[in-house]
């Protein structure tokens, strides 16, 4: 890194913490502080998609599209159903009830023991997001940088501490707009320097057409297979109850649109979001794609993670280790070479057999391949503790080392906002439900005024943010950073979802029922979990048909356990 | 949502659909980038499937962010209860 990188990082980002701070000075009452005030769409709408853009998406999807392609897309096609499903029916009655949490509306619909336990559920997961959405670029930068993992993780930490304590809701807001501006414009100038850095006879149109002979560019797959985790099934259904839930339920999301001036405003934002969020995550995994192109005619290494080779390197599997990536430069020739003759194919300057030069990169490819997790069984033995699974290390890698001087302190602001701008939402949605739907219903008394909630919900957003950085200097690294996240959220979200389900259309069912069939079908979905992970030989389910699960069990067993009750209908009309 | 915000999105939208859905459909249905050898029946036969129905497709998918774009036009036109 360059002083013109660091400069760029370190003004990017004290410009937004400032801005921050500095928009919401002054006093507030605690409805604008855990409400946010009056925003219109466009604020509604960046600051959803902020929300959900982590640090995570920006350095393990392009890694992810390296890898596997495009598949991954196929995740967000739910999102515009559930979105759907959220304007026309949760929003009307979160903004009729005046809600400032959405667990609120629950003790209105059913008891309190049932919001108690959902907001309880929120906090676990969102708690263990939180330290997961610092320490994931934490780990990377500390590996590639050489920069102290702890030091990182209180940098990341205190940075959103400072604004989202001392403006609440609405510095959240404000500083997620000039974050949303940041990423956007690294990641484009990321994708444009990477296109031109392709050779000169390889145009756009051939570098997919290169990418798709690895097979980089299938996006559908039609296979139900409850092995793989992204396919079309498993997107519409799976991934439309994982949607809902998050945009409808989780909190972090939920107040995000509350802080909406009117129902208009906050549906004009979700569907904005709506439609460009599979535009923009197609995008995010274009510049993947683009990536393993532009590494077709440029050397790698053996394994992406400088900290695992630097391990491998200092143990006794070092001459190993150095005779694979020497026959790993001897691939990499030999398929640079090859790929520089497939491109001339297709300019028509070569004339090829048919398909002769694709099945021989194809040839190379997997013997890169085995080489690179004959590598990583290397690793494993020299480090059992260290992270063979390099996809997260592929775009910083690139970043790094082939962007120019003061465009990488760019794109590290961009990984750094969008930490920032995700684990804000968390903090903030987590000290709201905290001071709202647990220290407000249980401690109150008249003799507390309305500021002494203001400065609680401050203390318990300073509390949240230090467990978070705690959580992130604990958490080991998982098999792929945005995987866990999504992993954690499917093993309560369904659970949640279902009592959403059944608070807004089976308006029958009351307090009781719900909440036995929450706890059953929790402890149903944690079981699935930990049977498809640590028994061996034994598959239940992927994480992503958890969603669904949960919510189809507590919708079921709640009707199940439902006999005659009292007609809920008041909250409705 | 006023007039001229209205307008950048109808021309983002129009561009998106002219430019960007026609040009990655023609790569994802005609999969022209690898042998569908490789592919197991079902995805076989959806390429297959998708193949001569191309152009409904890209009009498919088009219409989709049309029809985003009239539902933010409706919300933006429905009143607002005081």
């Amino acid at each position: 890194m360059e002083i013109i990188d660091w400069l760029l990082l370190s003004s990017t980002l004290a410009f937004i913490v400032l801005y921050g701070v500095y928009k919401t000075r002054g006093a507030q009452t605690s409805e604008e502080y855990i409400k946010g005030g009056d925003a219109r769409w466009w604020t509604v709408g960046l600051s959803v998609m902020a929300t959900q853009a982590s640090a995570i998406t920006f350095l393990s999807t392009p890694g992810q599209a390296y890898t596997d392609g495009l598949e991954f897309v196929q995740f967000y096609f739910g999102l515009p159903i559930a979105i759907i499903i959220i304007c026309v029916t949760f929003i009307p009655i979160y903004h009729k009830l005046k809600v400032y949490t959405a667990y609120e509306f629950l003790e209105k619909r059913f008891d309190l023991k049932t919001r108690s336990l959902a907001a309880i559920l929120f906090l676990i997961q969102r708690g263990l997001a939180a330290g997961i959405t610092i320490y994931a670029p934490a780990i990377i930068l500390s590996a590639v940088l050489d920069w102290e993992l702890k030091y990182l993780n209180i940098i990341i930490g205190v940075l959103v501490i400072i604004y989202t304590v001392s403006g609440g809701t609405k510095a959240v807001n404000v500083t997620q707009k000039q974050q949303m501006i940041v990423i956007m414009a690294g990641m484009i100038t990321a994708f444009v320097l990477i296109v031109t850095q392709l050779p000169d006879n390889v145009t756009f149109d051939n570098a997919l057409t290169m990418a798709g002979s690895a097979d980089k560019m299938k996006i559908l797959d039609f296979d139900f297979s409850l092995d793989d985790r992204y396919n079309v099934w498993s997107a519409l259904f799976g991934a439309t109850f994982l949607m809902l839930s998050y945009f409808g339920t989780d909190q972090s999301q939920v107040q995000r649109y509350l802080s909406g001036k009117s129902v208009k405003q906050m549906r004009i934002g979700l569907l904005f979001n709506g439609l460009l969020k599979v535009p923009m995550q197609f995008f995010i995994l274009m510049v993947g794609v683009m990536v393993f192109v532009f590494y077709q005619f440029n050397n790698t290494p053996l394994n992406f993670n400088p900290a695992a080779e630097k391990a491998v390197l200092e143990s006794e599997y070092a001459t190993e280790y150095q005779e694979l990536q020497k026959q790993h430069y001897s691939i990499l020739a030999e398929k640079q070479a090859m790929q520089r003759d497939y491109a001339k194919k297709l300019n028509g300057e070569f004339i090829a057999p048919e398909d002769k030069l694709e099945r021989r990169l194809e040839f190379f490819r997997i013997n890169e391949e085995y080489n690179r997790e004959a590598a990583r069984q290397l690793i494993k033995k020299a480090d059992d503790g260290i992270e063979t699974n390099d996809k997260d290390f592929v775009f910083i890698h690139f970043i790094l080392n082939h962007l120019p001087k003061g465009l990488i302190g760019l794109l590290l602001a961009v990984i750094l906002s969008a930490a920032m701008s995700s684990t804000a939402s968390e903090l903030n949605a987590l000290s709201s439900t905290t001071a709202v739907d647990i220290y407000k219903r249980f401690k109150h008394s008249p003799e507390k005024d309305d500021d002494h909630y203001v400065r609680m919900s401050k203390w318990f957003t300073l509390m949240w943010g230090i467990i978070a950085i705690g959580f992130a200097s604990v958490v080991s690294l998982f098999d792929n950073l945005i995987q866990l996240v999504n992993i954690i959220g499917s093993l309560f979200y369904g659970t949640i979802l279902g009592i959403f389900l059944v608070a807004f259309y089976f308006k029958k069912v009351k307090g009781r029922a719900i909440f036995i069939a929450a706890l059953i079908s929790e402890a149903i979905v944690i079981a699935c979990y930990c049977v498809d992970e640590f028994v061996p030989g034994v598959s239940t389910l992927p994480f992503l048909w958890l969603n669904p699960l949960g919510a189809l069990l507590t919708v079921g067993i709640a009707l199940g356990l439902q006999g005659k009750s009292s007609d809920p209908e008041h909250i409705f009309n | 949502m006023n007039g001229f915000q209205l307008l950048v999105i109808v021309i983002v939208i129009y561009l998106w659909n002219r430019f960007v859905v026609p040009f990655f459909m023609a790569y994802i249905i005609d999969n022209r980038l690898k042998s569908i050898a490789h592919y197991s029946s079902l995805n076989k036969s959806m390429y297959e499937w998708a193949r001569p129905r191309k152009q409904l497709l890209i009009k498919a998918v088009q219409g989709f962010y049309w029809l985003g774009l009239l539902m933010i036009i409706t919300v933006n036109l429905l009143s607002e209860k005081p």
